[in-house]
């Protein structure tokens, strides 16, 4: 025979039929409250359904591009292994992936130079007051796995500039 | 086999087969699709798990990285939903536990079982008098507050029967044990869950 708590879950989620749930609901009429009980069990269940719903996943479109820059960032150090020449100590590819990432950086700086030029004062401030606008004044990347994206959106005339393997961001960066 | 539920119009077996084994050959836009057709249903699963937001996107995040890179692994054995299911669903349960135990809040099953004997078929009455009628708000924020209680192996359970729906052996094949595992940590699940919001569901 099945341990109790197996037919209790079975009995408590209908999946108990015929002679099986005639003898376990004998078993459970020996016991006071034990049928009402089930019947609370199953007010929770209903209760969990009706409440455990989720917010919606905000911009899905973002989750993926988030999720293939991860899958392209790792997979770069396979890449760079590929029978590429070193010299004192950084191959190749890691100087031209700085060299990639500063000319990135020193396009988002003149984009968002231009951007913030061309804009009055109170679209200035609620630039500043935005989480993603974020002028970054003499950013150097030490390190080759440090990946920038200038996004641009038309309709909202946002412009993003998205950091990828920096462990942080000085506050001085900060646009004030 | 799971029911897949995905965001683009009724995909076929095959269609997810091609899709996944041009993935496997490292086609990162048909892995792309993939993750378009699953990720509102895996956020969802995640954040009933972790009740917050935030915390579900950077999991589903990590989730369908790592099975980026185990797809190679994946022999077809069961659907490719339930292979990812588990894989988010692995992840998730580390970082809960990883939760429990820097919090200092690390469940110990062995009281839990102690503390719900199978045959104590009554749940104890909590020391609360019922609540008056309490706001939607209200109501989800003690659930929230149950669920995060539970062990991470029963709040998988609890979440993927009650509120996911899924039939006890897909939820087997997820967490990869017996059905008779999990109808047991379904038992001591509600049972815990049944103390601890018994003055929430009274009222309503």
């Amino acid at each position: 025979m099945k341990p109790f708590e197996e037919r209790y879950t079975a009995w408590i989620d209908g999946k108990l039929s015929g002679d099986e749930l005639l003898r376990f609901e004998e078993e459970l009429g020996q016991q006071p409250g034990a049928l009402d009980e089930g019947a609370e069990v199953r007010k929770m269940g209903a209760m969990l359904r009706d409440f455990g719903s989720m917010p919606p996943l905000t911009n899905p479109d973002f989750f993926n591009h988030q999720l293939l820059a991860r899958i392209e960032a790792e997979q770069k150090p396979v890449r760079r292994g590929e029978g590429e020449r070193t010299h004192a100590g950084w191959s190749f590819g890691r100087w031209a992936g700085l060299g990639v990432t500063a000319s990135v950086v020193a396009i988002g700086l003149v984009l968002s130079g231009t951007l913030l030029r061309t804009q009055s004062d109170a679209p200035l401030i609620a630039a500043a007051s935005a989480p993603y606008m974020v002028e970054i004044m003499g950013a150097e990347a030490p390190e080759s796995g440090v990946w920038v994206t200038p996004l641009h959106s038309d309709t909202d005339d946002v412009t993003v500039l998205w950091i990828d393997g920096l462990d942080y961001l000085p506050a001085s960066y900060e646009l004030q | 086999m799971l029911k897949e539920t995905a965001e683009s119009a009724s995909p076929t077996p095959q269609d997810e087969l091609a899709l996944v084994a041009r993935a496997q050959a490292g086609d990162t836009q048909a892995f792309n699709e993939l993750v378009t057709r699953y990720r509102t249903r895996a956020y969802a699963m995640i954040y009933n798990m972790v009740r917050n937001e935030q915390d579900a996107w950077d999991l589903a995040q990590d989730g369908f990285l790592k099975a980026w890179k185990s797809i190679g692994r994946f022999r077809g054995q069961s659907s490719f939903f339930t292979w990812l299911y588990r894989i988010l669903m692995n992840v998730t349960i580390d970082w809960v536990r990883k939760r429990q135990i820097e919090g200092g809040t690390e469940f110990d099953d062995t009281q839990a079982l102690q503390s719900v004997e199978p045959g104590a078929l009554t749940a104890p009455r909590p020391e609360l008098e019922p609540a008056a009628r309490l706001s939607d708000k209200e109501i989800r924020e003690r659930i929230d507050a149950g669920i995060q209680r539970l062990s991470p192996e029963h709040r998988t359970a609890i979440v993927l029967r009650e509120i996911e729906g899924l039939e006890y052996q897909e939820i087997a094949e997820v967490m990869d044990c017996s059905i008779g595992t999990v109808m047991s940590r379904l038992f001591y699940a509600r049972k815990k869950l049944q103390t601890m919001l018994k003055d929430v569901y009274e009222t309503l």
